[in-house]
């Protein structure tokens, strides 16, 4: 801080440094370098002051340690100065610093810098904090000058500038007028000021001041001298200092003036400053005048003094010590006087203070006084105000009361009887109501019976009305037929005409026969009665509303814990009745609620797939509703199927049922029929009218679709249907599970379906329930669980489960067949884990279904314990060990074909390809397409392409990386769509909704490839490659038609058609043309000649076709013949098979007039022949 | 192996020992085969018994002088399409009964095949029985017993006919299969050790799968 100060002093501080009085250049090249108002400002302050104010900003600024603490913490900073250069207003960075000892706030571009650009004397500043600009802005604005408007970031920052700012002020304008008085004190403060020692610099100073004496020697010395000679030359030192100044200043205002008009303004408030100083100077002059009056009167005290004392010297002839020692006490005196001036001084202000204080205190006395009496004044209103209030409040209290007292009692009499007369009015009226109420209930409750009964008969009605209508209309059409035949063929023929009339005869009484009334079992008259009526007659107790037995139905459980389970399902009940009765009654009303809410908001439209159905069918569907919910759930499946095939299609399969006498299936299903639910009523014995219909859903089926035929389980599942469900709903509920909702080749020849199922539940099992696996594993125990899989829980499974199974499976398909076989075994877990013999958890398992009581329980595992459970994960397991089956399978079936075959060993069961072929060619396309070879051909193909797609199906499955939205693949597995065939048109081949549904609407319109139709397309456009060409005939068949009368009358009732007839004279037509009995080996370029093994077909007339192609001999045949009669055609070009030389088509019989041997023109039948052979091939 | 111990401790026999045979019924559909294990197991005959998907199983135990056999039965479906099935359930199983419908022709040449599959497929020990079912239906008759009677002795069968309705030869045919099962330590080595299953030949059935049928 004295480094600093020093080079203050040096640089800038001109005017106190006496030096410079002495060194009038150096002055002058200062002022020159400054600005104006800096000059301005340094000469408005009265310079002498400034002098001894230095002293004592320094020592006040030590004082101040609040302030300024430490050299590091000096008030100094940046700040941005606005200024205003050319009108235009910028902020420049600027360091700024306060200085001390001059009490001026000076700053610099840079904290570095020796030179300043400008200083501030805070002394005569006003600080304010500028409400226009930001908050951290102050202005420091001195009188006369234009503000210095300073900005920071800190709004504390300029805060704490603030405060200091105004505290350094205030210290300064006192001490500045403290320096003042003592100035005025006469010479001695002079001498003192400058004596203490306490400051360097003030040392410095008077050294500077002694070595300005030029006797540096004597210095202590000259401060001591007598001042006789010392005060006027200061003075006139500093009047000199005064005069240059303003000399120099006004020569310079004068100089500026001639310069221009511009700073005309600026100059004039110059000079006004500049007379102010002047006459500040001139007051300055003349104190210091008086000043030299008291100086001049002292002096001549002291000369006195000095007189006498030389005197006393002389006299006294006291030695230079002694003068020394003297001088020495005088100063010590003034010393001690200037102290005690001080300590003086410090009395005046205290005594000041305590005059203060006590007048003070007599203020805070007095008014003290005053608000004493102010609060007792108002105690005094509190006091009266209160009483005053207690006396009002006691006074209306009085009041009311006796008014109220006397007025309310007669008020409460009267009302009170009143009342009372109410009441009893209400209380009758209560009465009478309840009664009302009571009686209206039961008025309620008969209408509802009456209504519950209407609507039975309604619906048995309606039933029946239905049934009678679809009998009608069967019969109608076949009517119609026979009329459209017999006006067709006319008399031509009365066999034909004949056997159209018996079918009508045989229909007529099959449609009157009443058990065929085609209603659900369960809505037999019987069945409702019981239901509703418990307390019917006892026989009938011992059936269930859907007519099982309720005495046998417990009679499967033959283990010993029999009993535990009865009493554990009993307990159950009896949990459910005591406890939560009522919550379970709500439960069943809610449930109940939403079944009859969902099928009146259903009305009469479709049943459409949603979320709400499938959460509610998960809860079950209530007794009444099945019929009509699985009816609806069946059509969603099938739809598309049964529009294809026609509406007629179940009862032309009776018919066709009725005529065919040679159902492989026929012989189990009979064996069959009565062992299907032998415990329930409407299938216990052979008159039954459920076995009936059994027979004839089951046959149907059969003939429906041949490569099933029929397998033991179906018959459980046509059997669960008939109950709830029409016959023919029956048959379509069997199609739809066989063909639509189960797997394919699930019941067909090797239950390969079913097979793969076992594993692949098998895998499920270890991974959901990884302990029971490997405990089931332990112990050795193969799940295999065939009968649940194929008779969908109607095997071992209690009809109220397997209903509830059902409800779902319709619904959500084949994967809630592991979903519940999964839940059983959880159900069961824990006491199939505490179990340690296979021999016990088999028997166990095997009654599973026996032993599960809660069936909510079980749909409550099944549905949310095992989640979860996604279809691509049973489709990728049951592709994984579809090929493994497969071959196994395979093996089994080589090695069984290698055992012995004994006589007799009837394959009727294993369905054949060829009855396939026949019944497909038959009942669907009517499309003629057989031969022999061909159809070997196609049986390959087919079988290998059942393979295939099923591979394919499943590696679609799993390939199906093809990129698109969840909702998109749930539509597509709905509607059983690979995804990989839609044509797409969203980026990046995704596939888009719209693409879907526009695949969809066309799918709608097209037919797939049957297996038939797609290896004909293949074989056919390979065959389009072989050179051939055709040659077309013309063949009478008069004599063959003469003869067919009599082939008829032979068949004994077996249709006869051409085919074999054709078939027989083209294979004898090959006896005399060995050649074309050949086929081509394209690898070796050479023909195959079979040369006579021609197929002699003995009896071909009386062999349908199924027979003559089921003759093993006749494989491996040359020529395929197409009727293409059959189908009304004419000509026809036939494509010649791969292998084969020689292809025929043979055309529609006509009638046409013909010449005959004798040039008559008499009736003849015609049919175009058009055969297409294989160009130059090597006959001989 | 505890529960088998167990077992012997009920029975009180203390010289006896329990032998576990698993046996199993093959034979062409509707021939009666369930009636047989139903008649044996529990003494029943229903005339309609639901006919037998995939296969049951059922047990039943027979005290033979001094020791006790406990078969545990696998009856079988008859329909010739589930015979893709009957594999799993003859691979490892002591015993078979091949049963047949004495009215009913057919039903024998079946029955023959069953026998010639066991022999080849099977375990070579295995016993095998042929029941000739039915046969209160005698005078339907379409299968002569000394045919059948016959056809047994060239293929060392045990041969008894039988039926569920009368009982007749049920419990008989049984009893004369437990005794012509071996009863040797060694083929029911864990009969005494109490390890592994008791009159299972775990490696000759392992052959036998290897072999080629259905594996699971």
């Amino acid at each position: 801080m004295q480094m600093d100060l020093i080079s203050f002093e040096q640089e800038h501080d001109n005017t106190v440094s006496p030096k410079k009085v002495d060194s009038p250049n150096g002055y002058g090249e200062m002022l020159e370098d400054d600005q104006i108002c800096k000059s301005d400002n340094l000469n408005s302050q009265p310079s002498p002051s400034l002098v001894v104010s230095f002293d004592d900003a320094s020592s006040s600024t030590s004082d101040a340690t609040a302030v300024a603490p430490t050299p590091s913490s000096r008030l100094s900073g940046y700040f941005n100065k606005l200024g205003i250069k050319g009108g235009i207003r910028n902020y420049k960075r600027r360091w700024f610093t306060f200085n001390d000892s001059t009490g001026k706030l000076i700053y610099y571009r840079n904290p570095g810098e020796l030179t300043p650009l400008d200083e501030v004397d805070i002394r005569k500043a006003t600080f304010s904090l500028h409400p226009q600009f930001k908050d951290s802005s102050f202005i420091i604005k001195i009188s006369n000058d234009k503000p210095l408007l300073l900005e920071t970031n800190d709004r504390s920052v300029a805060l704490l500038w603030f405060d200091t700012l105004q505290e350094l002020r205030k210290k300064y304008i006192m001490d500045e007028d403290l320096n003042l008085k003592g100035q005025s004190g006469g010479p001695n403060e002079f001498y003192n000021k400058d004596n203490i020692p306490s400051n360097g610099s003030i040392f410095y100073d008077t050294n500077v001041f002694v070595s300005n004496e030029k006797d540096p020697p004597v210095r202590v010395k000259s401060d001591l001298e007598p001042p006789e000679t010392k005060p006027p030359n200061r003075l006139s030192v500093f009047g000199r200092i005064r005069s240059r100044s303003t000399y120099l200043v006004s020569g310079r205002k004068e100089s500026n003036k001639s310069n221009g008009c511009s700073q005309c303004s600026d100059y004039e408030s110059s000079i006004v400053n500049l007379t102010d100083d002047l006459n500040a100077v001139e007051n300055e002059l003349e104190a210091s005048r008086e000043v030299i009056k008291v100086l001049q009167l002292q002096l001549e005290a002291t000369v006195r003094e000095k007189e006498s004392l030389i005197e006393i010297c002389k006299s006294h002839s006291i030695t230079d010590q002694m003068l020394h020692t003297l001088a020495q006490r005088e100063k010590e005196l003034t010393l001690t006087e200037s102290r005690f001036r001080q300590s003086e001084n410090k009395v005046e202000k205290l005594t000041a203070e305590s005059q203060r204080l006590i007048k003070e205190r007599d203020d805070a006395k007095e008014e003290l006084n005053l608000m004493r009496e102010l609060i007792h004044v108002k105690d005094q209103t509190v006091m009266s105000l209160t009483n005053k209030i207690y006396d009002l409040e006691k006074g209306r209290k009085d009041e009311t009361a006796n008014n109220e007292r006397s007025n309310i009692r007669k008020l409460e009499q009267d009302e009170l009887e009143s009342l009372k007369d109410s009441v009893n009015a209400y209380q009758l009226q209560n009465k009478c109501l309840n009664k009302e109420i009571i009686a209206l209930n039961d008025i309620r409750k008969v209408l509802e019976k009456k209504q519950q009964e209407l609507q039975l008969k309604c619906y048995d009605w309606e039933a029946r009305c239905c049934q009678i209508h679809s009998k009608l209309l069967s019969l109608l059409k076949e009517l119609k037929q026979t009329m459209e035949m017999s006006e067709n063929s006319e008399e031509n023929d009365p066999q034909q005409l004949i056997s159209s009339n018996q079918s009508i005869k045989t229909l007529v009484t099959r449609l009157l026969d009443e058990n065929s009334l085609d209603i659900p079992l369960s809505w037999k008259p019987g069945n409702r009665k019981r239901s509703e009526e418990h307390t019917s007659s006892s026989a009938d107790m011992d059936y269930d509303e859907l007519g099982f037995s309720l005495k046998q139905s417990d009679c499967e459980i033959e283990f010993n814990d029999k009993l535990a389970v009865k009493s554990e399902a009993l307990n159950k009940m009896k949990m459910k009745n005591e406890g939560s009765e009522p919550a379970v009654a709500r439960q069943q009303f809610e449930w109940k609620y939403r079944w009859d809410y969902f099928i009146g908001n259903l009305g009469s439209n479709e049943l459409q797939k949603s979320l709400e159905l499938k959460v509610l069918l998960r809860t079950g569907v209530p007794q009444e509703y099945r019929c009509k919910i699985w009816r609806m759930l069946i059509n969603i499946r099938i739809r598309n199927l049964k529009e294809r095939l026609g509406t007629n299609y179940y009862q032309n399969l009776c018919t066709k049922s009725a005529e065919c006498k040679v159902n492989p299936a026929a012989k189990q299903i009979e064996l069959d029929l009565l062992r299907t639910l032998p415990n329930n009523k409407h299938f216990e014995n052979i008159k039954s009218p459920g076995i009936m219909r059994l027979r004839q859903v089951l046959t149907c089926y059969s003939l429906h679709s041949p490569a099933v035929g029929y397998c033991q389980g179906m018959n459980r599942l046509a059997a669960v249907a008939l109950l709830f469900m029409p016959e023919e709903d029956a048959f379509w509920t069997l199609v739809a599970i066989i063909e639509n909702i189960m797997p394919p080749d699930y019941f067909t020849a090797n239950l390969l379906g079913a097979h793969v199922d076992q594993f692949v539940l098998r895998e499920l099992l270890n991974e959901k329930m990884p302990n029971l696996g490997a405990h089931l594993e332990k112990h050795h125990i193969e799940l295999s669980l065939f009968s649940w899989f194929l008779t969908c829980f109607v095997d071992n499974v209690p009809s109220n489960i397997y209903l509830r199974i059902w409800d779902v499976f319709l619904y959500e398909g084949n994967k809630v067949l592991f979903r519940f076989a999964l839940a059983f075994l959880k159900y069961h877990s824990t006491a199939i884990l505490s179990m340690n013999d296979s021999l016990v958890i088999n028997q166990y398992i095997r009654l599973i279904g026996y032993r599960t009581t809660d069936v909510d329980h079980l749909c409550h595992i099944a549905f949310n314990q095992l989640n979860p459970f996604r279809m691509r994960t049973v489709k990728a397991k049951r592709l994984h060990h579809t090929q493994m089956v497969t071959n196994e399978l395979n093996k089994l079936d080589s090695i069984r074909k290698t055992l012995p075959v004994h006589e007799n060993n009837d394959n009727s069961d294993t369905p054949n390809l060829l009855v396939l072929v026949e019944i497909r060619l038959r009942g669907e396309s009517k499309q003629a397409l057989v031969q022999a070879d061909q159809v070997d051909q196609v049986a390959d193909l087919e079988a290998s392409q059942i393979c295939d797609s099923q591979t394919t199906n499943f590696l679609d499955c799993k390939v199906d990386k093809i990129s698109t939205t969840p909702a998109v693949r749930r539509i597509a597995a709905q509607n059983n769509i690979k995804l990989s065939n839609v044509k797409v048109t969203g980026r990046d081949g995704r596939i888009l909704k719209e693409d879907l549904l526009k695949y969809l609407e066309e799918a709608k319109n097209s037919v797939p490839f049957t297996v038939i139709q797609r290896a004909m397309f293949k074989s056919m456009t390979q065959s389009l490659k072989v050179p051939h060409f055709g040659l077309s005939n013309k063949m009478t068949l008069s004599n063959l038609l003469n003869i067919l009368p009599n082939l008829k009358e032979r068949a004994r009732g077996i249709k006869l058609t051409f085919m074999p007839l054709f078939m027989k004279a083209l294979s004898l037509a090959l006896n005399d043309f060995p050649m074309l009995n050949s086929s081509i080996d394209e690898k070796n370029e050479k023909y195959n000649t079979y040369g006579l093994i021609v197929t002699n077909i003995k009896n071909a007339q009386n062999l349908s076709i199924l027979e003559i192609l089921r003759r093993d001999d006749l494989t491996g045949g040359t020529i395929t013949s197409y009727i293409i009669g059959s189908i009304g055609g004419l000509f026809g070009i036939p494509v010649i098979s791969p292998t084969e030389v020689v292809i025929v088509a043979i055309g529609q019989i006509r009638t046409v007039p013909i010449f005959n041997e004798k040039d008559e023109i008499v009736k003849g039948y015609i049919i175009n022949i058009f055969c297409q052979r294989i160009t130059k091939p090597s006959i001989e | 192996m505890a529960t088998r111990g167990g077992v012997q401790r009920v029975n009180g026999s203390t010289q006896g020992k329990i032998f576990q045979y698993k046996l199993v019924l093959l034979g062409e559909s509707a021939v009666g085969k369930s009636s047989l294990v139903l008649r044996f197991v529990k003494g029943q005959f229903h005339e309609y018994q639901e006919s037998t998907i995939g296969a049951a199983f059922l047990t039943q135990t027979l005290c033979l002088d001094d020791t006790t056999v406990k078969f545990e039965i696998w009856d079988t479906a008859g329909q010739e399409r589930y015979q893709s099935l009957a594999p799993m359930y003859y691979r490892g199983a002591q015993a078979a009964i091949v049963v047949y419908d004495i009215t009913n022709q057919d039903t024998f040449n079946r029955a023959k095949t069953w026998v010639k599959e066991l022999q080849r497929q099977a375990s070579p020990n295995i016993v095998i029985a042929l029941a000739g079912n039915k046969s209160d239906l005698a005078r339907k008759r379409a299968v002569e017993m000394e045919q059948a009677q016959v056809y047994a002795e060239e293929n060392n069968l045990l041969f008894m006919e039988t039926s569920a309705k009368t009982a007749m030869n049920v419990n008989e045919i049984f009893l004369e299969i437990a005794k012509k099962l071996p009863k040797s330590d060694q083929s029911s080595a864990g009969g005494g050790s109490g390890s592994g299953r008791p009159g299972v030949d775990l490696t000759q059935s392992s052959q036998n799968t290897s072999s080629g049928c259905c594996k699971s």
